[in-house]
C-alpha cells in the first residue's frame, strides 16, 4: 500500500484499516486524523467504524429458547467411559474407521459359533449326564486336553449346523478348534455406570449361565431402552449418513443377541452361550452410548 | 516522618479452579455442580454460538455439545486461566470444527466464503425505517466476516488468536474484520 501525504478520500480509504488497527506509523496516522478533521465524509467514516466496536462488545447475552439442560444431562448420564481390558487378552483391536462394523461382525460369528456348539451338546466341561444328551457322531470331541480346563470345541456338518451359513468361518465341517475358557476370556466386559459388568463376572465365575442371564438381562435392557431414547431424540441432529451407519451395526448385534437368545433358551446351562450374549449386549450398550455421544451433525 | 509505601504482600495467584468450588465439584463427578456452571455460563456460550452460526436451533444443538465436552474435558482443567474463559474457548473449537465437518458435506456452491457481501449492501440508500440494529445486521454478514468479527469484536480475541483458530494469517482477519465493519456500517446507515 502507498500512501501520500497530504491524504486524499482515497489515500485515506487505503490508510484506515492499518489506522484502526494501530499498525500505521506515526506519519500515517497523523495523516489520517488530518484528513477526518478536513473531509466530513471520512471524519464520519472514521468516527462510524470506531464506534462498532464498542457497541459489538457491548452486545447483552442470548438466551436460548428452551431449556438445554435436560438435553446435557441425558448424555452426559449415556456418557462413554473407558472399556476395562482383560489382563489376559493378547488381541488389541485397532481403531481404525472399520472397527466397529468389524466388531459387530464378530458378534455375529460367535453367536453363529454359539449356535454351532449347542447343536452339537459339545458340553465337554458339564458332567457326565449331560454328555448323555450329545448326538451320537463320529465327531465327538476327542478329549480336554489341557489342566487349564480347555474345550474342544468341533464345527459340526453343514447340516447341523443350524446357522446361516457363516459357520464355514470356523473351519471345514468335521475340523477341530480348542478354546481357553478362563473368567477374563468369557467376561470380556467394560465398565458401566449400572455395575453390569461386573455383576456378570462375579456371577460367571459361579458357572451359573441362567443367574448370570437373569441377573444381568433386565439391566442392559433397561440401559438399551434409555439409549434408544436418547438415540430417537437426537436423531434429527446426526447426519444421515452417521445414522444409516449406525442402525446398520445395531442391525447386525441384534442379530446376534437374537441367535445366541435362541441358542440359550435350547441350553440355558452353558456359560459360554451366556457369554456370548452378554458380550453381544454390551457391543450394543457401547454402541449406543457412543452414538448418544456423537456431537449433532457429525 | 515520611510515610512509605509498603509492597503489597507476594502471594501465589489463585487459580480460578479453587475460586469457583462448583469448578472443583464438577470436576470430581459432581453433577449438580456442573448444572449450576451451565446456568452460569450458558448464555454466553449460546451467545457466541448463535452468532457464529446465525440459526438459533443450531446454536442451541451446539450449546448442548460444548458442555457435554466440557463435562468430559474437565478432569483436565487445571485453573491456568478463569473456567470461563477455558470454556468459551473450547465453544469456539466445537464451532468451528462443527462448520469444518458440515463443510465436507456442503457444495462449493453453498460455501460460505469468501463473497463481497453484496447481499447486505443496499441498492439504494437506505431510509431511516430500514435502519436495522446491530445484532441483526452481524446476521447479515458473509459467514468468514462475521465470524471474525464476532470472535474480534464481540468476544475481545487478539488477531493472532483468531487466526490460530481460523487457520489462516492473521493478515486475514484483519481485512475480514475491516470489511465486516464497512459492511455493517453500510447495513446501519450510518
Amino acid at each position: 500500500m502507498s500512501v501520500y501525504m497530504p491524504l486524499d478520500c482515497d489515500g485515506f480509504a487505503a490508510a484506515l484499516a492499518d489506522y484502526l488497527e494501530g499498525d500505521a506509523p506515526d506519519a500515517v496516522r497523523a495523516a489520517v486524523e488530518a484528513h477526518a478533521e478536513e473531509c466530513a465524509e471520512c471524519g464520519a467514516l472514521l468516527a462510524d467504524l470506531q464506534a462498532i466496536p464498542v457497541q459489538a462488545a457491548a452486545l447483552p447475552a442470548l438466551t436460548p429458547s428452551r431449556d438445554l439442560w435436560s438435553g446435557i444431562a441425558e448424555r452426559i448420564d449415556a456418557r462413554v467411559l473407558p472399556l476395562e481390558r482383560p489382563a489376559a487378552r493378547t488381541i488389541v483391536p485397532a481403531r481404525r474407521s472399520w472397527a466397529r462394523p468389524a466388531v459387530a461382525a464378530a458378534a455375529l460369528v460367535v453367536a453363529t459359533a454359539g449356535i454351532t456348539y449347542v447343536a452339537t451338546r459339545a458340553r465337554y466341561e458339564e458332567m457326565p449326564a449331560a454328555t448323555a444328551s450329545l448326538p451320537a457322531r463320529s465327531t465327538a470331541p476327542e478329549s480336554v486336553t489341557s489342566p487349564r480346563q480347555q474345550v474342544a470345541v468341533v464345527t459340526p456338518p453343514p447340516s447341523q449346523s443350524g446357522g446361516n451359513g457363516s459357520g464355514t468361518t470356523m473351519g471345514q465341517p468335521g475340523a477341530q478348534r480348542t478354546v481357553e475358557k478362563t473368567p477374563a476370556a468369557v467376561a470380556p466386559l467394560g465398565r458401566s455406570p449400572s455395575g453390569t459388568a461386573q455383576l456378570v463376572r462375579r456371577e460367571t465365575r459361579r458357572g451359573d449361565a441362567d443367574s448370570v442371564m437373569s441377573a444381568t438381562e433386565p439391566l442392559y435392557d433397561r440401559e438399551i431402552l434409555k439409549l434408544r431414547t436418547i438415540m430417537k431424540s437426537r436423531r434429527s441432529m446426526l447426519d444421515p449418513k452417521t445414522v444409516a451407519v449406525l442402525e446398520q451395526s445395531i442391525a447386525v448385534i441384534d442379530s446376534a443377541i437374537a441367535q445366541s437368545r435362541s441358542a440359550l433358551a435350547k441350553d440355558p446351562a452353558s456359560g459360554f452361550l451366556a457369554n456370548q450374549l452378554n458380550h453381544s449386549l454390551e457391543k450394543k450398550v457401547e454402541l449406543l452410548r457412543t452414538a448418544a455421544m456423537l456431537p449433532a451433525r457429525t | 516522618m515520611t510515610a512509605v509505601a509498603l509492597p503489597e504482600p507476594m502471594t501465589a495467584p489463585t487459580p480460578s479452579y479453587v475460586a469457583d468450588p462448583d469448578v472443583a465439584l464438577a470436576a470430581a463427578g459432581d453433577r449438580r455442580a456442573f448444572e449450576r456452571l451451565y446456568r452460569q455460563h450458558v448464555t454466553r456460550v449460546f451467545s457466541l454460538c448463535v452468532r457464529m452460526v446465525i440459526d438459533r436451533t443450531r446454536a442451541e444443538e451446539l450449546t448442548q455439545d460444548v458442555f457435554v465436552r466440557a463435562w468430559e474435558k474437565l478432569h483436565l482443567f487445571r485453573g491456568e486461566s478463569a473456567f470461563g474463559t477455558w470454556l468459551h474457548r473450547m465453544t469456539v473449537n466445537v464451532v468451528l470444527n462443527a462448520r469444518k465437518s458440515e463443510g465436507r458435506n456442503r457444495s462449493r456452491f453453498e460455501d460460505d466464503d469468501e463473497g463481497d457481501g453484496v447481499d447486505l449492501l443496499p441498492s439504494r440508500p437506505l431510509a431511516p425505517g430500514d435502519r436495522m440494529d446491530l445484532e441483526a445486521a452481524i446476521a447479515k454478514l458473509p459467514p468468514g466476516a462475521r465470524r471474525v468479527f464476532t470472535l474480534h469484536d464481540v468476544e475481545g480475541y487478539k488477531h493472532e488468536e483468531i487466526a490460530e483458530m481460523l487457520g489462516v494469517t492473521s493478515g486475514a482477519t484483519k481485512a475480514q474484520l475491516h470489511r465486516a465493519r464497512l459492511l455493517l456500517r453500510e447495513a446501519l446507515n450510518r
